[in-house]
């Protein structure tokens, strides 16, 4: 809402200066976003008077004018556009003005001819957009006075936030009432009185209103003998800076009172109906209407139109029908001020992606008890503007049953709430001045009235706000609720969350966060089962559409976008929910918190004293190793993920139940991320094991005996897994073999193509000195172990 | 031979100070102190004396022989002390070259604004708590207040799956199910992922709140504040002031706008505060008492207080973040910034 500093002083003293009001609305919760000149600057502008023009000598497009400007004095001013012609009355840049675009007037000479000035448009003046030609003034102002005086363009405007509960602030007197809150003064209502004809409006027309849920009340008023014309600058300018376009004086009062008022009218030329009567009804089949921007519209059947006998003339609280609009033949006005279901008119302004200054009043529910005043105001205008002869009475059709709400309000409740307590006398005077009808029913409670405008107040706690509100929240005092019992905590899985997170970090990767929803076809990008995954109705872009089953894709656009950036290593981690739900979705999906990691690129950064290499699978398995506790019981198997490279990939089963998988993504799924080498990836099902992460480790006795060492190394088939040595080994070598460590493993020079060499170190443990026969005894035992079942050949 | 024993005595401390090694030194000691020792040779003579001067003679060669002894050691420490600083500068490094890098990961900045707020209100006694991010309408709008045809869900574009089933839009409904399942007292912070169909430099379709809810006999709007300004000193700093404008949220009633002094200029004004000196940060408000019967709670009998902060607006303003889209992306040139 555009709030014209000047225009609001109609209404209300303001003791303050613009930007003191903007700070003092903004505190009581109607927030002033900005504040802005009406117009720039406009020193050495003046009104002048065109008394001659004649044609340019040398060039066709130019005119010569003869221009009065008063005291100043008569001046000569070459013109360029084509709309110039002697008894207008202009806005005139005398030489030494400096106009808003920068442009410095100046005595020039234009193809031989002496200019002394420039004639201006709107737009040089910086008024509005328009340059199609200079700006004709009414001919009622004077002549010589500078044009920001004439105009009243010395004027600041507001811009106002209004919050959706509050239609009554959408409009010049509900900012005003708002305003006396503040200041401690009273509001002026604007004159709405009008001489009538003897004769009554019901013998000229009638209103049939057959939709009486979709409008509540309809008030009209008939208006003959009107004269159109241009209405007075001022009212103008006022529509300007409210930034309504000034049309003629009809159509400008209904813009008027709208902004007065919050309540929007609709002027029917009388003469253009068809029985020169109207009815509220919805649309039928397939009628359409072309509206007053020249479009034709196709209308549904729960659309709320204003008709004639024949058709539609208007989409209620919208836009009216170009073929019943005001013109300058009019002389016959059927005046609207009508209350339409707030919900009806958002949906057909929605459907029709139509919308409105009066519809953006409607759709948030005005008061229905405003038409009356509305209606009056206006005539009042009409009479006095466009010379209006008003029919006695209006036509007031309503569905409205009486609504009276009267709210008790105690003042142990105010203090109970706000924690403060608000002198008697403020909160009567607050609750009067915004419109509340105040009696003492008590010593401490208050009946409280609401007014019609405020139908977002309904109970104690919305008057409440009133007062606190009015009264300045900045007077709350700071305090704390008492200490309570309770101490604070977080659920185990949060807690397993931020210890997680704290255990990646501390391996090197960083944490990511990526959209909850992706592609459609992100399963089979993966090489998944297309396992079809829920969809948002309306999405925003065909990448965000669908709810992840997986942490993956969004880690592999992380890898594809550092990559295409030049990144040489990516290690990240993301924490967060995937969701499944049964298609059609019935009930609400589960959602599951998975761990997903992802290597990719260099193992360690560029540094002098490190090898550089890429990460592999082991990186990988390292990790996992290090964030999954080592004192439970966990299961590492071969995994057949389809995303992952068949031979290089793996499980982790705790309590039977495969909890993670891991390996090298497959080329295939590396190819759709659009990602140059390889990719290794995991991700974990934390839901499934969040005990295993809360596992208390059990301290054992350290030895007292010094421990054996002995290392073995043993050549077998390259194809044999290692790990089934060690268990082997762990299972030969009894309860003294406490473990065994692979510490190398290598294929090629002397170890004979397809076996490979691997090195193991065996620590012997006893709670007494060990001695070396017995050792070997054990060593001797475990390699023939690992020589018939593995056919392995001791080194 | 007193003579001849003083000569030795000069000439012995002279050879050891000019010994260059502790080589020489040695050779200063076995020259000198030797079995086959100048002084030695001194003692070996001393039965020529009289009876009565040689147990004099004899103190004195001894004293002799300690100086020598004293110097001979105080010598060595010397020349090792010598040899070994020649040995460690040999082995002098480049101390300007970096050292052997160890990398440490990153917390996502949404993670730790997330971190920092649960910390300040665990400490207040609050219980973390979570709830679904695909959620009923009923929790979503209904029970908060909103019901069908409400201009107010016009302030969100909410994404739908079907009629009833929705992306959460705010934190607020998890109020709604603690409060279904428990009994005042209530103290809780509900972080989490919301979502809106809005894509922008500050607005991105999903992001993370943090929702607050305190419900207790005699709880207040002062309460309320204080809460918020012990939340933005420590959040932001001790200095932070906080000061309240009325708003409109349809499940609080009062309601306001939180704004904190400007973290940038400290309120003198500058481009990050559009030179207002304020920079909202959160909305809040007293807990309508419609939310609270609709929750089977008795309005007269306790009342609350909740507020809702915007984690990415926390996260931009404290690390001077200017795209909220960065925070999504993932770029490690981004994510590795937030170390510490
Ligand atoms: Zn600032």
């Amino acid at each position: 809402m555009l709030v014209s500093y000047k225009w609001l002083q109609d209404y209300v003293d303001i003791p303050w200066t613009p930007e003191e009001l903007a700070d003092r609305l903004t505190m009581a919760g109607l927030e002033v976003e900005g504040l802005k000149p009406l117009a720039p600057d406009l020193d050495g502008v003046f009104v002048g008077y065109v008394e001659e023009t004649v044609p340019h000598p040398e060039a066709d497009r130019l005119t010569v004018c003869t221009v009065d400007v008063g005291e100043k004095g008569g001046y000569s001013i070459v013109c360029g556009a084509p709309n110039v012609a002697a008894g207008q009355t202009v806005a005139v840049a005398l030489p030494g003005a400096v106009l808003p675009g920068g442009m410095e007037i100046a005595t020039v000479e234009l193809r031989g001819v002496v200019s002394q000035g420039m004639i201006c448009s709107e737009s040089e003046l910086g008024i509005s957009e328009d340059h199609a030609g200079i700006w004709v003034l009414p001919s009622d102002l004077k002549v010589g006075e500078p044009l920001v005086t004439a105009l009243d363009l010395d004027d600041v405007i507001l811009d106002v936030s209004v919050y959706a509960n509050r239609p009554d602030c959408m409009s010049m007197i509900g900012i005003a009432r708002e305003v006396a809150a503040l200041t401690g003064g009273s509001l002026r209502l604007p004159s709405v009185t009008y001489e009538v004809l003897p004769v009554s409006l019901t013998e000229k027309t009638s209103i049939t209103v057959e939709s009486p849920e979709l409008c509540p009340r309809y008030t009209a008023a008939l208006l003959d003998g009107i004269e159109i014309g241009p209405s007075p600058i001022w009212m103008q300018m006022r529509l300007r800076a409210a930034g309504m376009r000034p049309i003629n004086n009809v159509v400008d009062i209904t813009n008027y009172v709208m902004l007065e008022t919050g309540q929007p009218l609709h002027a029917f030329d009388y003469d253009q109906l068809a029985e020169n009567r109207l009815v509220v009804r919805t649309a039928k089949p397939k009628e359409a209407i072309v509206t007053l921007d020249g479009e034709k519209r196709e209308l549904t059947e729960d659309m709320l139109l204003i008709c004639d006998a024949q058709g539609p003339k208007c989409i209620a609280g919208i836009m009216g029908g170009l073929d019943s609009e005001v013109t300058e033949r009019t002389k016959t006005v059927l005046l609207e001020t009508a209350n339409f279901a707030a919900w009806s008119v958002r949906r057909t302004s929605r459907t029709l992606g139509l919308s409105s200054e009066s519809s953006a009043r409607f759709e948030k529910g005005i008061d229905p008890y405003g038409t009356l005043f509305a209606s009056e105001r206006a005539a009042h205008l009409l009479q006095q503007l466009a010379k209006a002869e008003v029919y006695s009475g209006h036509i007031d059709v309503s569905a409205l049953a009486e609504k009276d709400v009267v709210i008790d309000l105690r003042l142990e409740q105010v203090e109970r709430l706000l924690g403060i307590t608000v002198p008697v006398q403020e909160i009567e005077r607050i609750l009067t001045v915004l419109g509340f009808g105040v009696v003492k029913a008590e010593e401490t409670v208050w009946q409280v009235r609401v007014p019609t405008h405020r139908g977002d107040v309904e109970l104690e706690a919305d008057l409440i706000e009133e007062i606190i509100r009015i009264w300045g929240l900045d007077k709350l005092p700071s305090e704390l609720p008492a200490d309570t019992a309770q101490s604070g905590g977080q659920s185990v899985r949060q807690d397993v969350m931020d210890s997680l997170r704290e255990k990646l970090m501390g391996v090197g990767l960083s944490e990511a966060l990526s959209y909850s929803f992706g592609r459609a076809d992100n399963n089979d990008r993966l090489l998944r089962p297309s396992e079809p995954m829920l969809q948002l109705q309306n999405p925003i872009s065909e990448d965000l559409v669908a709810m992840r089953h997986s942490l993956l894709p969004g880690l592999l656009n992380a890898v594809g976008l550092n990559a295409s950036r030049q990144q040489a290593r990516v290690a990240l981690f993301e924490l967060g929910a995937v969701y499944f739900g049964e298609l059609p979705l019935k009930e609400q999906p589960r959602e599951e918190f998975h761990l997903g990691i992802v290597l990719w690129g260099q193992r360690h950064p560029l540094n002098w004293a490190l090898e550089q290499a890429e990460f592999d699978f082991y990186d990988l398995k390292g990790i996992l190793e290090a964030i999954l506790p080592a004192c439970v019981e966990l299961r590492w198997g071969k995994g057949s993920n389809p995303s992952l490279h068949p031979g290089r990939q793996g499980t982790v089963e705790y309590q039977g139940r495969e909890i993670a998988y891991y390996g090298e993504v497959h080329p295939a799924v590396v190819r759709n991320f659009r990602i140059p080498g390889r990719v290794y990836a995991a991700e974990i099902k934390l839901e499934d094991c969040l005990d295993l992460f809360r596992t208390v480790p059990v301290f054992s006795e350290l030895p007292k005996y010094p421990a054996v060492e002995r290392d073995l190394a043993v050549v077998v088939d390259e194809k044999q897994p290692v790990g089934e040595l060690i268990s082997s080994l762990q299972e030969l070598g009894g309860e003294l073999l406490r473990s065994v460590t692979v510490f190398d493993v290598y294929a090629g020079g002397s170890i004979p193509a397809g076996k490979k060499s691997v090195a193991l170190s065996c620590r012997f443990q006893a709670d007494r000195t060990l001695v070396d026969e017995e050792v070997k005894e054990i060593m001797d035992r475990c390699l023939a172990g690992l020589e018939s079942r593995f056919g392995a050949r001791i080194r | 031979m007193q003579k001849q024993a003083a000569e030795i005595r000069a000439a012995a401390l002279e050879a050891c100070a000019q010994a260059a090694s502790v080589q020489e030194l040695n050779e200063v000691r076995v020259k000198f102190l030797g079995r086959k020792g100048q002084l030695t040779q001194v003692l070996r003579g001393m039965g020529k004396l009289d009876p009565e001067e040689r147990p004099r003679f004899g103190k004195l060669v001894n004293e002799i022989r300690d100086e020598i002894e004293a110097a001979l050691t105080e010598r060595e420490k010397e020349l090792f002390a010598q040899e070994e600083e020649r040995r460690l500068m040999a082995e002098e490094l480049d101390i300007s070259l970096p050292g052997r890098k160890r990398v440490r990961g990153t917390m996502h900045p949404v993670t730790r604004i997330i971190n920092e707020t649960k910390g300040i209100f665990l400490q207040m006694g609050y219980q973390i708590v979570e709830g679904p991010e695909v959620e009923l309408d009923y929790y979503n709008f209904e029970a908060l207040n909103v019901p069908a045809d409400h201009p107010a869900r016009d302030m969100q574009d909410t994404f739908f799956f079907t009629g009833e089933l929705l992306l959460r839009s705010q934190t607020s409904p998890v109020q709604i199910r603690v409060m279904e399942k428990q009994d005042p007292p209530v103290r809780i912070l509900a972080p989490g992922k919301v979502y809106r169909a809005d894509y922008d430099v500050t607005h991105s379709p999903m992001f993370h709140q943090i929702e607050g809810l305190v419900v207790d006999k005699g709880i207040t709007f002062a309460h309320l504040k204080g809460t918020l300004q012990l939340f933005a000193e420590r959040m932001f700093g001790s200095e932070t002031k906080i000061r309240l404008r009325p708003s409109y949220f349809p499940f609080t009633e009062p309601s306001a706008e939180v704004d904190v002094s400007c973290i940038i200029c400290g309120g003198s004004g500058c481009r990050v505060c559009s030179d207002t000196g304020w920079l909202e940060i959160l909305g809040c408000g007293m807990v309508d008492p419609r939310v609270l019967e609709k929750v089977g709670y008795d309005p007269d009998e306790v009342s609350g207080f909740a507020f809702g902060v915007g984690v990415e607006r926390l996260a931009m303003l404290k690390y001077g973040i200017n795209d909220i889209r960065l925070l999504f992306e993932n770029d490690v040139r981004f994510l590795e910034q937030f170390t510490g």
